[in-house]
């Protein structure tokens, strides 16, 4: 049974004012259980509005949502829906309030009934994980860190929760390139170790891409394509040129096939789009106008 | 590396600038230490570097919304913290901050454009000639009378673009105007600098983490720690091995010409952007 399944789902914000706004129409597709799902779409296209159906936060205005083959709606008690789902927001640093960093972790620990030494011995756990040192900073209060570090704590704070499915909007916006490569690899190992489904919105595409095992490419609330990623990035390079969310390697190998180049694009890292290049370059008559 | 910006004339001066903030208790944090730097008029300059280095500190002090605690910052020869000349300067320096909800004040496009050209004390007829001007030039004349609040994230910065450019600056500073924005936007509004640079002459300094973005610049310049780390032209930062030392990463294009270079390819190591790439692979 797939750990999440989505039918039909429509959602429409202020439903029956002046202001009505269509934002999610018709959307069908299941995860599987430990799949990292990438989602993509330009702003505006619904890709936050998806994300809170995932726990219970909006409820469809028609269709369902399924977690654990439960509906969010009907008989889907929250407690228990917010611990199988961790929703990670935009800019979740601005949501931490505890004073001190132990506090802030150990939080939703608590609620979840853990005993004090499990709490402590969970805290250190997730804080190295997200690459943060908790001899240093457990005591400290949170105004204390940095900005990429306050992300990361607030990423630890949900991670600590062990959910079965973790749900993040733009988790690297803003960081530099260590902080991030810091929150992609603090995922990769969550998913390793505790087999966490994943489900992602990133403008780093190019990370994402790499990432996930599964893409989902929205346009104006629709879902235009959802599956492997060689055939998700194929469907998204036959949109105009203009409105691409290809990372910029991807849209070279597109656009040498676009001027007539013999070319493979069955690509997905940089590593590869480079490989592909230098064969061109070895056999120009590949790319002959 | 050697100094760029000494050919042109210099809009933009610093001069062993440092500065410090007071933290808790009697302690103080440098921010920027002695940088000396020299922006040439016309010039579109991109910075780069690790949260914490000192871009934010240097954009905020070009338009005296920060005064160094040591040395000077000189805008066409005027020193930031002479209070007779912040006015000016404030005209000349326009800034774009990372998210446009924070500076944008009116219920109208038109009028926020208008609001700063409006206060420099011109006439209506002078005052709607730079409205149009600023929103033809951002791409938003079609929707000057929509509200605010109901554009895009792009057409917010744009828009945010568009109210500094109305007051005709001479230098338009942008604190990671990209960094809320999807690929389309972020693109849209790249070229929108791009053209203002190329055709009006308009000095930019932009600050990015994207190096996609940095790499369309003249000159980068790296902080690191408070000062100046590297200062070129993208493509010889971005091969150099300085540059990954610092933890930072090249934008794809520049990593596939460095491969290419690096495999004995015939290839123009200059290539940093995928227009130049795909304009040297199928001219």
């Amino acid at each position: 049974m797939p750990i999440i399944e989505i039918k039909d789902l429509t959602y429409v914000y202020q439903s029956g004012t002046p202001y009505e706004k269509k934002a999610l129409e018709g959307l069908s597709f299941s995860i599987e259980a430990g799949e990292f799902v990438g989602i993509i779409g330009a702003n505006g296209s619904g890709k936050s509005t998806l994300m809170q159906h995932f726990n219970g936060l909006l409820l469809p205005t028609a269709g369902s949502v399924l977690v654990k083959g439960k509906n969010t709606a009907v008989n889907h008690y929250y407690s228990e829906l917010w611990k199988e789902v961790g929703l990670v927001f935009q800019f979740p640093e601005q949501q931490i309030f505890a004073s001190t960093v132990f506090a802030e972790v150990a939080y939703g620990l608590k609620n979840l009934g853990l005993e004090q030494p499990d709490i402590e011995r969970r805290v250190e756990e997730v804080l190295h994980r997200v690459g943060l040192n908790p001899e240093e900073i457990t005591h400290l209060s949170p105004l204390r860190l940095s900005g990429g570090e306050r992300r990361l704590l607030a990423l630890a704070s949900i991670m600590a929760m062990c959910p079965d499915v973790l749900v993040l909007d733009e988790p690297t916006a803003g960081l530099d390139p260590a902080a991030s490569d810091r929150v992609w690899q603090a995922l990769q190992d969550m998913q390793r170790d505790y087999k966490t489904t994943v489900i992602m919105v990133s403008h780093q595409a190019d990370e994402l891409i790499l990432l996930a095992n599964k893409l989902a490419f929205l346009e104006e609330g629709r879902l235009l394509a959802y599956g492997g990623k060689v055939e998700v990035l194929q469907q998204m390079a036959r949109r105009d040129r203009d409105d691409w969310l290809l990372p910029d390697h991807l849209q070279l190998i597109y656009c040498l096939e676009d001027c007539g180049c013999q070319v493979n694009t069955d690509i997905i890292s940089l590593e590869e789009a480079a490989l592909e290049i230098s064969r061109i370059l070895k056999e120009p008559t590949r790319c002959k106008v | 590396m050697a100094q760029q910006g000494e050919t042109m004339g210099r809009i933009i001066e610093l001069i062993n600038v440092s500065k410090e903030y007071l933290q808790a208790g009697d302690n103080t944090r440098q921010a920027l230490a002695d940088i000396n730097l020299g922006i040439g008029a016309g010039e579109l300059v991109g910075i780069a570097g690790m949260n914490g280095s000192g871009k934010t500190t240097l954009a905020r002090l070009l338009n005296a919304l920060l005064l160094p605690s040591s040395g000077k910052v000189l805008i066409n020869g005027m020193d930031t913290t002479e209070p007779g000349y912040q006015q000016e300067i404030r005209r000349q320096v326009g800034m774009v901050f990372q998210n446009p909800d924070n500076q944008i004040i009116n219920p109208i496009v038109d009028e926020e454009v208008a609001f700063g050209a409006e206060n420099l004390n011109l006439s209506p007829a002078e005052v709607r000639r730079r409205v149009n001007w600023a929103l033809e030039a951002v791409g938003l004349s079609d929707l000057c009378y929509h509200a605010p609040h109901l554009l895009s994230g792009g057409q917010k910065q744009r828009l945010a673009v568009a109210a500094a450019l109305a007051m005709r600056p001479e230098c338009l500073v942008l604190d990671e105007p990209t960094s809320m924005l999807d690929q389309p936007g972020r693109r849209k509004l790249l070229k929108c600098l791009l053209q203002l640079n190329r055709e009006h002459h308009l000095t930019i300094i932009m600050i990015s983490h994207c190096m996609e973005e940095l790499a369309v610049a003249d000159r980068l310049i790296v902080l690191h720690e408070g000062a100046v780390h590297m200062d070129g032209p993208p493509w010889v930062v971005f091969s150099s091995p300085q540059f990954t030392a610092l933890g930072l990463k090249p934008p794809p294009i520049a990593s596939i010409t460095g491969s290419l270079v690096r495999q004995g390819h015939q290839i123009d190591k200059k290539i940093v952007t995928l227009e130049q790439m795909v304009e040297y692979l199928c001219p």
